[in-house]
């Protein structure tokens, strides 16, 4: 099967839906699309290359659902170095089974932000003729679908001063400065400068509100519970709430 | 020709009073709009963030204030009194923890925590000799309920540290949901109950703190559940480059090896608070969490090692 008549089957077919709900989802952002019977020969060929080339970044995979050839592919996939993630969420890299109605000649297609990427060079083109040298069509379609990475956290834009459990105000953390508030437990004094915020000086006893270190993600946080003080940091919110 | 009602007619009289009792009605109820406020309790911060209009909005602070308050007189370290019902209550909860985690939560830790100075934060390392007379003081068994109380053995002293924030959640967002509230969450220091939508209309993403890093380790996409943290990086001094944390091992008398981190998630707060500390402690989390369907672990090993027990829960990991 080429790449023209691949596209028309994926368009025809329940296959486009993962890519067309990801502009909702925001994932996933690219899939490969595997059609091939024994996938373990192939797949970790193919993922091994694209991380090669950049393509992949994580090698953390799952499998989600029943796969014909899953303990097969997922043996391979282990052999050849990729960790497997029992937990489909926390995987980068998932795999999922689909049926052909109508056997196909075996291919491997990539699609990435919406357009069709041709993996076929050097490794893989060998591997294309290899698949396509058998001369026998196949069923199994291997779905491997790839997250987008997130960023981790985003850095604040203000800090938030709470006194005794009021608001005091609101500081730029672009703008340098120090500040010395009194409290009803006593005294602190913070420093904001290069976009961090801390304590500096403290009147309470065990001074861990100093030994903190500098907040400057967003929702981070200087407590001193004595002096009843609250330095929180504000900006663009990655999370609503953070345990740990 | 066209009847025409009168001021005085009982059909305009009619219309007049259905029209002023919905004008009253949407008039007069107030909108809700979301509030977020920050209160201290439990010797940490205690994040609220709630959906309700303006005029509710003391009413809320007041049932979380009562609640904590009521905890945090309860639950003191200090306390001798044993005997009343939120105690007894807890402590079921302490006492099936401890059976099903092998004993490896144990709420009779209290002489530990005060030996190697957490409880008054003037943090020592004690003597093996120390903690091995220590450790005959530590025996949840060893505790017995007589005549609607708890007795405890000469010495011994109560933490329970790893359960009452959390049940204090529980009660709290209770209380809140009592009043009407269908949107909100309740986070003390990490223990945190969600409950409804979150402010974009989607389930409350929650950030896993990274135990060694700034930033979070992954988010969480979840509501109506609760979400606790255990992590030897919260409380912890350092002697010879060497880490001690203040979630004990009750078998050592040391702090507990071989994770950096546990996040627990499920339908009650307080179990997750004690299911973190067991989970942290114990050799063997997964033959503890086995026993407890409806919740998940993200466990951080020592090795940085990432690994997920339980029950799926959305999860972005980075």
């Amino acid at each position: 099967m080429d790449r023209r008549n691949f596209l028309r089957l994926l368009l025809t077919s329940p296959l486009a839906a993962p890519l067309l709900s990801a502009s909702r989802t925001e994932e996933p952002s690219s899939a490969l699309y595997l059609i091939a019977d024994n996938p373990q020969d192939y797949f970790p060929t193919i993922v091994t290359e694209m991380k090669k080339r950049g393509l992949v970044r994580e090698n953390r995979f799952s499998l989600h659902g029943p796969h014909p050839f899953g303990g097969e592919l997922r043996a391979a996939l282990i052999q050849r170095g990729w960790e497997y993630a029992s937990w489909t969420p926390a995987a980068p890299i998932n795999l999922t089974f689909q049926p052909l109605r109508q056997p196909a000649p075996p291919s491997f297609t990539l699609i990435k932000h919406g357009r069709v990427w041709d993996l076929r060079t050097q490794e893989l083109g060998k591997l294309w003729k290899d698949m396509n040298g058998r001369g026998s069509l196949s069923a199994c379609l291997t779905v491997a679908t790839f997250s987008k990475p997130v960023p981790s956290f985003s850095p604040g834009r203000k800090a938030a001063v709470f006194v005794d459990g009021k608001k005091r105000e609101t500081l730029s953390l672009k703008v340098h400065q120090e500040r010395r508030y009194r409290t009803l437990g006593g005294e602190v004094l913070i420093r904001v400068k290069n976009g961090q915020a801390e304590v500096l000086a403290s009147s309470c006893r065990h001074k861990i509100c100093q030994s903190s270190g500098p907040a400057f993600l967003t929702g981070e946080r200087i407590v001193c519970a004595p002096n009843h003080f609250l330095l929180a940091i504000d900006g663009p919110r990655f999370v609503d709430t953070v345990t740990g | 020709m066209v009847p025409v009602l009168s001021i005085q007619s009982p059909a305009r009289k009619r219309l007049f009073l259905v029209l002023f009792l919905v004008s009253s009605v949407t008039g007069c109820r107030a909108r809700s709009q979301w509030h977020e406020y920050t209160i201290l309790f439990f010797d940490t911060v205690c994040d609220v963030q709630v959906f309700c209009p303006a005029s509710q909005l003391d009413g809320t602070r007041e049932a979380i204030g009562r609640v904590f308050s009521d905890i945090e007189a309860h639950f003191s370290p200090d306390r001798s009194d044993l005997s009343s019902a939120p105690v007894l209550e807890l402590y079921a909860t302490a006492r099936r923890l401890h059976a099903d985690s092998g004993g490896y939560f144990d709420i009779s830790v209290g002489p530990l925590t005060r030996l190697w100075g957490f409880q008054t934060k003037s943090y020592r390392l004690p003597a093996p000799k120390e903690i091995a007379a220590v450790l005959l003081l530590v025996d949840q068994d060893a505790i017995r309920e007589q005549s609607g109380s708890l007795v405890l053995g000469p010495g011994m002293r109560l933490d329970w540290g790893g359960l009452a924030k959390g049940w204090g959640v529980d009660l709290a967002a209770a209380a809140l949901q009592d009043l009407g509230i269908t949107r909100g969450f309740i986070n003390a220091g990490g223990d945190l109950f969600c409950w409804g939508k979150n402010p974009a209309g989607s389930s409350w993403r929650v950030g896993i703190k990274h135990p060694r890093r700034q930033g979070y380790l992954g988010v969480l996409s979840v509501s109506d559940v609760a979400v606790a943290t255990s992590g030897d990086y919260q409380r912890y001094f350092e002697k010879d480059g060497v880490r001690y944390h203040h979630i004990f091992n009750p078998r050592t008398g040391y702090p507990a090896r071989g994770k950096q981190s546990v996040t627990v998630i499920g339908p009650e707060t307080a179990l997750c608070d004690g299911l973190s500390t067991a989970l942290f402690s114990s050799p063997a989390p997964d033959e503890i969490l086995n026993r407890y369907p409806d919740y998940s672990a993200i466990i951080v090993e020592e090795t940085a090692k990432l690994r997920v027990l339980g029950k799926s829960y959305p999860l972005e990991v980075f």
